[in-house]
């Protein structure tokens, strides 16, 4: 019977071998002695709708407050604040509508070229506020730079591409520096060995994957600081996508990264801080394996575990 | 509080690895129950039943493991999901545990002829029906996700680890009074050894318990 026993037993450890544990638990003892009763976490509930978790940053890239932006009637963005902190990547994530990328796009004021679009409240990008008069929305948006869902090169060549950045903002005083910023904004973008034979050819001609890091190639060309994605991947087959989200976690070393991904697998596998939007408000905003893992609002874990709507 | 799926499979299947995982736990108690009444009674054919009964729970431990493997690769699992698998496969393994230290008092009764020590004995039944409560309990704790519960539960450990040194006294008291004694007191003290380990796994049920609602891993630590 001995013999039937430990053969029904293999998924167990054999018998005796608990004996080894008794040492263990002794030690144990007199930490396990101290308990007391616990209050249960609650979730915050769907009717609430302040931010939940930390939206400030020590030290932020930018800092957002109070943001509100209406598109005539519709109020878009509901009295947002969040700090953007330096080399990290952000991810924002929500609901079609939720509002994830007209904030992504107050950030660069992209929404200026939307009729009936305003915006107030306070985006601060090195002491000064971006909606401010005086600022001249050109450098911002070198400053701040945009890759969009889907990949757009201009129809000229890859390496008109990348110069013609720099050359309007008067980066290189030569042809030689402007050879050079062509392939070091190709080498971060990860794309020069594929092409650096055939930087004449057009840029349309790349696959979906090679033209979206060309795009990024020209964003990085005109020395950002901050880049905004909305939607890299979008209309990238899975190899391209790795690709990208490979190139975008070694963007961090030098450049801020705010991402909107409908992909919750690619804000898990990209950013460090995840935000979740929904209907406007910034509902909740954390490090991302808090987000992931354990959320504190009942609208993101709806969101993120699949329960929404 | 938490909604259904807007996939209802997936919700189907939480359910499924859960109820599994409830079975389980409640084929232990059964399993713990009969060992103590083998063991009492001197029921060599009901140990035989508890120990040929052991294979329906590892059974059911498979079944969870393969589950919850399933869902974690195809349904990629977040937050609450995520920490209801991950804890369901920790709780089926202690409730494996646990059904093979019943499987072991039984075994015992099987191989044992020496005569029953009436003080030590009632010891032993005093820690199973313990841990039998404990059990039933902290079922109850898992299916209601009730941590208040758990925590009390977890508490109670400390009056089987009470009964179980107090055991060991008497058992070493036996064996000085009288070497006759040996052999029946060193098989008492692997019975109630078993007994305080299986108090230890209900321990780290509850423990999970609190994981799935708080996102708190526990390893040994106490609950608070």
């Amino acid at each position: 019977m001995a013999f039937v026993l430990r053969h029904q037993e293999n998924r167990g450890a054999p018998i005796d071998e608990g004996e080894r544990d008794i040492a263990k638990d002794l030690q144990q003892e007199d930490v396990q002695s101290e308990i007391t009763s616990q209050d249960s976490p609650i979730l915050v509930s769907r009717e609430h709708r302040q931010t939940v978790g930390e939206a400030s940053v020590e030290n932020p890239r930018m800092l957002c407050r109070d943001v509100n932006v209406y598109y005539g009637d519709n109020h878009a963005i509901k009295n947002v604040s969040l700090d953007i902190g330096r080399n990290e990547v952000i991810a924002m994530i929500g609901p079609s509508g939720c509002g994830k990328s007209t904030f992504l796009r107050c950030l660069n004021r992209m929404n200026d070229t939307i009729e009936g679009c305003r915006v107030s409240g306070e985006i601060i990008l090195d002491g000064t506020n971006i909606y401010d008069e005086k600022v001249d929305v050109v450098p911002l948006r070198a400053q701040v730079g945009m890759v969009f869902q889907k990949p757009n090169p201009f129809p000229k060549s890859i390496y008109d591409n990348i110069a013609y950045g720099p050359k309007i903002h008067g980066l290189a005083e030569s042809k030689a520096g402007l050879d050079e910023i062509v392939e070091i904004s190709l080498k971060k973008a990860g794309l020069w060995n594929e092409i650096k034979d055939r930087l004449d050819q057009p840029g349309t001609g790349l696959s979906g994957g090679q033209q979206q890091r060309l795009c990024i190639a020209r964003t990085i060309a005109v020395n950002p600081e901050v880049i905004l994605m909305d939607e890299p991947c979008s209309a990238l087959d899975p190899i391209a996508t790795a690709v990208i989200e490979d190139l975008i976690d070694e963007l961090r070393q030098q450049y801020t990264i705010v991402i909107v991904t409908h992909s919750m697998q690619q804000a898990s596998r990209v950013s460090q801080r995840t935000a979740y939007f929904h209907l406007g408000d910034l509902i909740e905003i954390g490090p991302t394996e808090v987000i992931f893992t354990n959320p504190r609002h009942e609208l993101t874990q709806d969101y993120i575990t699949g329960r929404f709507g | 509080m938490a909604k259904e799926h807007t996939v209802k499979a997936f919700s189907q299947e939480l359910d499924l690895l859960k109820s599994k995982v409830l079975e389980m736990g409640a084929e232990c108690e059964g399993q713990l129950t009969r060992a103590v009444d083998a063991l009492v009674e001197r029921d060599t054919k009901l140990a035989k039943e508890i120990i040929i009964g052991d294979t329906k729970i590892n059974q059911l431990q498979s079944e969870v493991d393969d589950l919850a493997v399933r869902m974690l690769a195809l349904r990629q699992p977040m937050a609450l999901d995520l920490r209801n698998i991950l804890a369901a496969q920790k709780i089926a393994a202690d409730f494996e545990r646990i059904a093979d230290y019943a499987a072991n008092i039984a075994k015992d009764v099987v191989d044992s002829t020496d005569l029953l020590l009436e003080s030590p004995v009632k010891s032993i039944v005093q820690m199973a029906e313990t841990a039998r409560q404990m059990l039933g309990d902290v079922l109850d704790a898992y299916q209601e996700l009730d941590v208040k519960k758990a925590v009390e539960v977890w508490h109670r450990d400390e009056e089987i680890d009470k009964t179980y040194f107090g055991l060991l006294t008497k058992l070493r008291t036996l064996m000085i009074e009288d070497s006759k004694n040996i052999n029946a007191s060193t098989r008492l003290l692997f019975v109630g050894r078993c007994c305080e380990r299986i108090g230890d796994h209900i321990t780290n049920v509850a423990e999970n318990v609190d994981f799935i609602v708080s996102g708190k891993m526990h390893h040994g630590i106490p609950m608070a």
